[in-house]
């Protein structure tokens, strides 16, 4: 995590954008597994210091894409048995698979970068377009946890006043649409305050300085270059067709056997294998040598 | 008093739970095991001969190779999508009757030595005689195994004498497999031609290389041809051991005394040919149809193919070897690992019926094998007492129940939680029947079980020319199911008659809606062809009679003999004749 702050916020999100793009769109199982481990990886490193969660609600998800996507897709020559006079096969099972895998990867990376891009670090990426843009995102991005705490806050003033009885579903209703106006109106308020003072405080009329110095590093340009590169060769093999995968009625990966390509399509995998782990293996070969230099003391 | 049923109390929720759970993991456990009971079946026997050969268990491989046996049948009426073997032999055979392939066919089929086998032959019979009424264009061995088949099926006496005379003229004429078959065509006639049996002995006798082998030419000998030329010798063979049978033609005490000897110079090269694993080998690679002629000419010399000892190379016999050849399909392989081939399988078949005779086997029901009724399988009656339906149903019934009595004896019985209960319940009892699954085998012997009404005869075939070849999974004729005769119940929708057939035939059917009669459905894919497969307009149509009705297959009731075709077409059926569009 300390590493990665160090980085600059160009970096980050360059990083982390080019290892999801391609697993949004390519339907490859070997590069959404690599996609999922990487994201995995990533985001155990970026939240270690908290308490350590099974992500239950992933794994839920997860397992009802496939089954939906069994239930629902009756193709494929492997029939596994029948429901309903429906068949339920295999290459629906390994198609629902890869695309419950390739929600969850991206929704990872997505997560990944939500912790990443603090408020400052989004102010640094786009306050130099658009310095009302960056405000509105500043705000938008803390309104629905800010909201939600309003909510809580105001829910238990209520009960602690005894307003509204809870004995009832009427009732439970209606007490809840009376907390969410108040909050909705709260929430207007406060809009409207911080744009004021922002524009009593002179923003937006000059140039403005960060409270944090972020500056392009070697290491920084270094990952950026590596970043260019290795998307490209991505791009290239998705582009050759070394990566296309076919699901029906057989599953194949006709890739593979355009044994021409080959070198094209591992070049394809290996960038993308890199190019996925290179965040979270900068993160643990900092600490490794940070260990070995506290050693060597 | 502590309350006893406490069900807030942790224990008490434990053990609920854990009753719960173990009921669900019984029924999930109960169900897979049948499923893989049923799927494991082929796997068994496959898998299990070595054993059977060590517990010299006759009995198992009898069973084991009549199982063999249905399965290539199967293979072979799936792969002309045909019923059953009658209509095999009906439609498919009689309609290229003097085809070597089929030939051998039915050589395995009437060589049964139960008589009463199910088939009436007149049909192709018919074929086949008329076949040889031109035999321009056909080989001098094909027209000889041909009379030979006719023979067997009691009809020699109907060919013309002089078309006899002729095929006597020409054993031995046109290389060694016109000897091989023309002994066998002799050996079958009353005793009125010694002098041309001699010849034919002796022709044969001369071809016999110096190593004990025959070969088709040059002078290194080959598996197939020497099996064969033994199996054409074995009558007189058997007569020197005294187990000929009755009305063997009678030949000279030195003729007999020369077959013998070269019968077994045949068996020592035989023997000496095979390889470890009790398979031979042909032109450099091992052939399963170079076991199956073995086998052939092991039985026909009444030696036994499973405990013959010079033919068991570390404990394999050459029946070992032949099961290896079966592919999953049914069909056996020219090569190891190789797929299904129709040459290949016919000699396996001659070879298991010849085993399976050896064996003593008379069981007439083993070729009643059609696509529809796999009756090799026996699993548990769907519907019965042990339904993993009326498992799961009664667990849920017990777990309310255990529930029930928990909040009764702890006093915490309100409205509220009787009926919540009581919905849950129906919810739960009511997925459970309204899903059904089903294992393979159990789909396809799962048919509409509606005997009340009078049964009609639609014909069904489904098609796809305009894509045809396209892909790989689509057929290279455009022929998904060729023209079908079906008996279904009257009052049965086009599209349950499509459903039936994708049953009957395992063809693969995707659709959306209802699948009871009057209800709106939607046929999406065929065979893995679905709609948008070649472009926006393409999709599945289908025609009674050639005509484009225009509502839905689920409301189109055809009646009696007639014509339903299911079409891919890519035009909205502009291009498969319908002049409008629906």
């Amino acid at each position: 995590m300390r590493y990665i702050e160090r980085l600059h916020p160009v970096t980050i999100a360059l990083t982390i954008l080019c290892a999801a793009f391609p697993a949004m769109f390519c339907m490859n199982p070997v590069l959404q597994i690599i996609s999922g481990v990487g994201a995995m990886l990533l985001y155990i490193l970026l939240r270690k210091k908290e308490k350590p969660k099974l992500p239950l609600g992933i794994l839920v998800f997860f397992l009802l894409v496939i089954v939906l996507q069994m239930l629902f897709h009756h193709n494929g020559r492997t029939v596994l048995f029948y429901v309903n006079q429906n068949r339920i096969t295999l290459e629906a099972l390994i198609y629902g698979s890869v695309t419950a895998l390739m929600l969850v990867s991206v929704l990872l990376w997505c997560k990944n970068l939500s912790i990443l891009m603090t408020s400052d670090r989004m102010y640094c990426l786009i306050g130099r377009f658009s310095q009302k843009m960056a405000l509105i995102f500043s705000m938008t991005l803390q309104f629905v946890p800010r909201f939600r705490r309003q909510m809580q806050k105001i829910r238990a003033q209520q009960r602690l006043l005894g307003l509204y009885g809870e004995k009832t579903l009427f009732d439970k209703v209606r007490a809840e649409s009376y907390v969410f106006l108040a909050t909705v109106t709260w929430a207007f308020e406060h809009s409207m305050d911080t744009a004021d003072s922002m524009q009593a405080r002179g923003y937006g009329t000059g140039k403005r300085t960060r409270y944090t110095d972020y500056r392009m590093r070697p290491a920084d340009w270094l990952l950026v270059l590596m970043m260019v590169v290795l998307f490209a060769l991505i791009m290239l093999s998705y582009a050759e067709g070394t990566m296309s995968v076919e699901y029906y009625p057989d599953f194949k990966m006709c890739g593979v056997g355009a044994a021409s390509e080959k070198y094209v399509l591992f070049a394809g995998y290996g960038a993308y294998l890199i190019q996925s782990l290179l965040l979270p293996g900068y993160v643990l070969i900092k600490t490794a040598m940070e260990s070995g230099r506290r050693k060597r003391k | 008093m502590r309350k006893l049923w406490n069900p807030k109390e942790k224990k008490i929720r434990y053990s609920v739970s854990l009753i719960l759970s173990v009921c669900m993991v019984w029924t999930v456990f109960l169900f897979c095991g049948r499923e893989c009971f049923a799927a494991g079946q082929r796997q068994e026997w496959e898998g299990s001969f070595d054993a059977a050969w060590q517990e010299q268990d006759r009995e198992g491989i009898l069973n084991e190779t009549e199982q063999a046996i249905k399965a290539l049948l199967l293979w072979q009426c799936e792969k002309y999508s045909v019923a059953d073997t009658r209509q095999l032999l009906d439609d498919i055979y009689a309609a290229d009757a003097a085809n070597g392939v089929t030939l051998s066919y039915v050589i395995g089929i009437c060589g049964d030595p139960c008589a009463e086998s199910p088939y009436d032959f007149s049909e192709y019979r018919q074929a086949l005689h008329e076949a040889l009424q031109d035999t321009s264009g056909m080989s001098v061995a094909t027209i000889q195994k041909a009379a030979i088949v006719l023979e067997q099926l009691g009809m020699s006496a109907s060919l013309p004498q002089e078309q006899m005379d002729d095929l006597y003229r020409t054993i031995g004429q046109e290389g060694i497999m016109t000897d091989i078959y023309g002994l066998m065509l002799l050996s079958g006639y009353p005793p009125t031609r010694d002098a041309i049996l001699q010849q034919a002995i002796a022709s044969l006798l001369d071809r016999q290389l110096a190593d004990g082998g025959f070969a088709v030419s040059g002078t290194d000998a080959d598996v197939d041809v020497t099996a064969m030329a033994l199996r054409a010798l074995a009558p007189w063979y058997r007569q020197t051991e005294g187990t000929g049978k009755q009305g063997t033609v009678e030949i000279p005490e030195e003729y007999l005394a020369a077959v013998r000897k070269s019968v077994e110079r045949g068996l020592d090269f035989l023997s000496g040919v095979q390889l470890e694993d009790g398979s031979f080998e042909s032109y450099g690679s091992r052939t399963s149809e170079s076991t199956s002629q073995v086998i052939l000419a092991l039985v026909a010399l009444g030696l036994d193919p499973l405990s013959a000892d010079d033919f068991i190379k570390n404990g394999n016999s050459p029946y070992d070897d032949l099961m290896h050849y079966q592919c999953s399909d049914g069909g056996f392989a020219h090569t190891p690992g190789a797929a299904s081939n129709d040459m290949a399988t016919s000699q396996a078949f001659c070879a298991l019926m010849a085993i399976r005779k050896n064996l003593g086997g008379a069981n007439p029901g083993v070729y009643e094998v059609s696509a529809g009724s796999a009756q090799d399988t026996k699993t548990a009656e769907p519907g019965g007492i042990w339904d993993y339906r009326v498992i799961l149903s009664a667990g849920m019934v017990i777990a309310a129940l255990l529930y029930l009595i928990i909040c009764i004896r702890g006093k915490r019985m309100t409205k509220k939680r009787l009926i919540s209960l009581i919905c849950i319940l129906a919810a739960g009892i009511s997925v459970v029947w309204l899903i059904r699954i089903q294992t393979r085998e159990e789909y396809r012997n799962s048919g509409i079980s509606d005997e009340q009404t009078e049964n009609i005869t639609v014909a069904i075939q489904i098609r796809c020319d305009t894509v045809a070849g396209r892909k790989a999974y689509i057929p290279q004729d455009g022929v998904i199911l060729a023209r079908t005769q079906m008996e279904v119940p009257d009052g049965t929708s086009v599209f349950e008659v499509l459903q039936e057939a994708c049953r009957l035939y395992d063809i693969q059917l995707e659709y959306e809606g209802g699948s009871g009669y009057g209800s709106f459905v939607y046929v999406e894919g065929i065979n893995y062809l679905y709609e948008y497969d070649f472009g926006d307009l393409s999709g599945w149509m289908y025609q009674v009679d050639g005509e484009f009705p225009s509502v839905g297959s689920g409301e189109y009731r055809p009646a009696d003999q007639q014509e339903i075709v299911w079409v891919y077409t890519q035009e909205l059926g502009k291009d498969v004749g319908a002049d409008e569009i629906h």
